[in-house]
């Protein structure tokens, strides 16, 4: 579905002392019904590669495709197309959500989208398509005519979650989503994306910085170490036979309870 | 007690308001009637504030100036925000060439000294309380263009834009549906204190002779009027000067009330 093809982006003036080197020649391939993990930790870059794949950014060398083609911002056509299919969890409902607005109109948001609406991919009734997403994220109706600050944490990546759901995605990208959230509400939101993803045959890619996360949730990862992948492969894989002397450190640095 | 500057400026406007709206229906005297035998009167219980040099009731004459105060605010600073906010806010979400002929633009104006600007309109087009109400405009255009500017700025960094964008939502519809509410409060802090620079703006030029001619009763125009009778009696120059020294400190009270009203970080602390 998304093809990474030696995707490099810098941020600040190129060469300067200051410019940024997010992602270096990074080449990947999703497939559809992969459940990928990116691990990395922070400044890796993690989160720039996700917001590619989110068409929130562009690469700065190299290029990105979906369903064969190349990802552009003076391509509305094909970032209709690719917004109508991948939709995105974003790390802190804090600041996802709009504060002045309710829940219903949240959730509704990308149905209201005049250019997905042209695509003809996405569900045409907000109203019952509301009532069917805050059920699946286990949020009661009422919820809609509510604010988000009247909800916690967990419940407010719910609200997010349930507004990624909206448009029926075939791709949810995961940004971080439980790492704002308490540790008593993460593994209730984690199990919720398991079940979701499970259920509607979605394509995963979870950006995290906890191993113990992307083992829950994927069966394939890719290492980023400084913006380059040190290692990729199947979870099983990587976890129980590391290559890259960075893996090893990650692995090794996971808290572990004695047996 | 933390609403007292809020509540005490919203007494003052109200007021303000109320006197200028009365005026319209009655006022203890004829506003514009000369009566030579009552001339330069001291405060006394028929002529409250006393009369000016004509003869002139000074509440009346302060009731009706209050019009002109408030239309010339209310006009200058809605004008300065129709044009300069949708500048801000594109500046703030288009960077790039735009926003750099915008924030300059906005620069070059700011450092354009307002009372130039309304020497040169009224060498142009005449002294006159439109002419003084357009100078004013423009001169707070840039404040509102900044002030938009940064606010936008700090709204375009959170992610429930990122999320909007992801939803497939239009620059303009984002603008419309996210980033206006969410500055709303800020500008509306910005306009209240841009009121209280435009009344001080507008009594200068009165004052100067560069706004309201003799038959336009403004109190920059009554402390003009009164500055030669001042060693006889102060009244006719302190009474409007007091009034708009009052309506300022009432609008600055209002900005700072509504900021820390709505300051989301000192909800705990009402």
């Amino acid at each position: 579905m998304f093809e990474v093809d030696h995707v490099t982006r810098t941020f600040g003036r190129r060469k300067s002392e200051t410019a940024v080197q997010a992602l270096d020649d990074v080449t990947l391939d999703i497939k559809s019904g992969d459940r990928l993990g990116i691990v990395g930790e922070s400044g890796s870059g993690k989160t720039t590669l996700v917001r590619l794949l989110a068409g929130l950014d562009s690469p700065t060398a190299g290029e990105v495709r979906f369903q064969g083609a190349r990802l552009d911002r003076r391509d509305p056509h094909t970032l209709a197309r690719l917004r109508a299919s991948v939709q995105m969890v974003f790390q802190d409902p804090r600041s996802s959500l709009d504060p002045r607005m309710k829940v219903g109109q949240i959730v509704t948001e990308p149905l209201r989208s005049r250019r997905l609406r042209q695509t003809g991919a996405i569900p045409t009734d907000p109203k019952t398509r509301l009532a069917e997403v805050l059920d699946q994220v286990g949020l009661p109706a009422a919820a809609a005519a509510l604010y988000p600050h009247e909800f916690s944490g967990g419940q407010r990546q719910r609200i997010a979650i349930a507004r990624a759901l909206a448009p029926n995605p075939d791709i949810l990208l995961a940004d971080e989503p439980v790492s704002a959230l308490d540790v008593s509400v993460r593994a209730q939101v984690l199990n919720l994306i398991t079940d979701l993803v499970t259920t509607m045959h979605l394509t995963l890619v979870l950006v995290s910085h906890d191993l113990a996360v992307i083992r829950h949730l994927c069966d394939q990862v890719v290492v980023l170490q400084h913006g380059r992948i040190v290692e990729q492969g199947s979870a099983d894989a990587v976890y129980s036979h590391p290559q890259a002397a960075y893996t090893k450190s990650l692995l090794a640095a996971v808290p572990r309870l004695p047996d | 007690m933390r609403r007292a500057p809020l509540v005490a400026g919203l007494v003052i406007a109200a007021g303000l308001v109320l006197a200028a709206l009365v005026s319209l229906v009655w006022t203890p005297y004829d506003p514009f009637l000369v009566n030579g035998a009552d001339r330069l009167l001291r405060p006394s219980l028929a002529h409250w504030l006393g009369t000016d040099r004509m003869g002139i009731d000074l509440v009346s004459r302060l009731m009706v100036g209050a019009r002109t105060t408030l239309m010339v605010g209310v006009l200058a600073v809605l004008g300065a925000a129709v044009v300069g906010v949708p500048l801000g806010i594109a500046a703030g979400m288009r960077r790039g060439v735009l926003s750099d002929v915008i924030l300059r633009a906005s620069d070059i104006l700011f450092a354009l000294p307002a009372l130039l600007l309304a020497i040169l309109l009224v060498a142009a087009k005449g002294a006159s309380v439109a002419t003084a109400t357009t100078a004013i405009g423009i001169a707070t255009i840039p404040v509102f263009v900044r002030m938009a500017h940064g606010a936008t700025l700090s709204v375009m960094a959170l992610d429930y834009i990122d999320a909007a964008r992801v939803a497939g939502i239009s620059a303009p519809a984002i603008a419309l549906r996210h980033v206006v509410p969410n500055i709303g409060p800020i500008l509306g802090v910005q306009a209240s204190a841009s009121f209280s620079t435009a009344i001080l703006a507008e009594a200068g030029l009165s004052y100067l002779g560069l706004a309201a001619s003799a038959a336009t009763p403004t109190w920059g125009r009554m402390m003009r009027d009164a500055q030669d009778d001042l060693f006889l009696t102060p009244w006719p120059a302190l009474v409007p000067g007091l009034a708009i020294a009052l309506a300022v400190l009432g609008f600055n009270l209002l900005g700072d009330g509504l900021r820390d009203y709505l300051d989301p970080r000192l909800k705990e602390l009402r």
